[in-house]
């Protein structure tokens, strides 16, 4: 079996290493929920964390992930939903904690190039409030913040570092897909990217429960109408 | 997470490390005869379960890069 260099690093495989390999299959409990989502039946948060678990896993192919993402334009959410939903795909992934208060910054949908926020967090970060901001491959602009911090400097960090980084500036501008933060809400954006849109749920969602995962507890959310 | 034995259907393989970058797509490769042998097809999903770890990857075939 050939493992490739990436995977390698990121899963502990070593070359020459006898691996047990098996076909995978869904657990019953996240199909059984996705069906139940698309007759437009409200999910439980047992329902949504296993839904959110075997997309984070990998279980899910990218068909029944877009059936999932696409579920959003058809049956509108409630708050109680997407609080469910936002918790759910935060806690399938890693969790980060930082002291006191931490706070971020979301441009959403915003003009291609501006770049508020690479001049925004550290100047907030000057006035002493903690920042730790994360982004991911840009939705509906051909270049958001992580395209454009990526020209000038590196955006891939452990976890370890960033939270060396955060100790050290009080704040940190960083690629969160790498991280393992909120792992079912890349692959959600890796089904919507195509079509450069996604449901307002998931939208919400999205930002959310990385916001969740980040430790984030106060956060400010720019949406252009 | 915890090593699962539910599945009947497992089969033991050798790692090779290729030193190529994929991405961030979770690919592994596969031996096309080893593959049809067990049934998998390219773009399948496979579990790989190793020191009590398991984790999913989907699955290309080759005949050049992974020998049997």
């Amino acid at each position: 079996m050939g493992i490739f260099e990436d995977i390698r690093e990121k899963y502990e495989i070593k070359g020459g290493q006898l691996v047990t390999v098996s076909f995978t299959k869904n657990t019953s409990e996240s199909l059984d929920a996705l069906k139940k989502g698309l007759t437009g039946k409200r999910l439980n948060q047992k329902e949504i964390f296993a839904i959110m678990k075997d997309i984070s896993n990998n279980r899910f192919t990218d068909i029944l992930t877009t059936y999932f993402s696409a579920m959003g334009f058809f049956f509108p959410s409630k708050d109680e939903d997407l609080y469910r939903m936002a918790k759910a795909m935060a806690e399938t992934g890693e969790m980060l904690h930082f002291p006191g208060i931490v706070a971020d910054k979301h441009c959403m949908g915003g003009v291609p190039g501006n770049e508020t926020t690479m001049i925004m967090i550290p100047l907030l970060t000057s006035l002493g409030i903690k920042m730790p901001k994360t982004f991911s491959k840009a939705i509906t602009t051909p270049a958001a913040t992580g395209e454009c911090v990526s020209v000038l400097m590196d955006i891939s960090f452990s976890k370890k570092e960033i939270e060396a980084l955060v100790k050290k500036n009080n704040c940190c501008l960083v690629r969160g897909g790498g991280l393992d933060l909120a792992p079912a809400d890349e692959k959600l954006i890796k089904v919507a990217y195509p079509l450069s849109m996604q449901s307002y749920s998931r939208t919400i969602v999205s930002i959310m429960a990385k916001k969740y995962a980040m430790g984030i507890n106060h956060s400010l959310i720019d949406i252009p109408v | 997470m915890k090593k699962k034995n539910t599945n009947k259907a497992m089969f033991t393989l050798k790692t090779r490390i290729i030193d190529i970058h994929e991405g961030e797509d979770l690919v592994v490769l596969i031996n096309e005869e080893d593959a049809r042998e067990h049934g998998i097809t390219s773009m399948d999903k496979v579990s790989l379960i190793y020191d009590d770890k398991e984790f999913v990857f989907d699955v290309n075939l080759s005949d050049t890069f992974v020998q049997r």
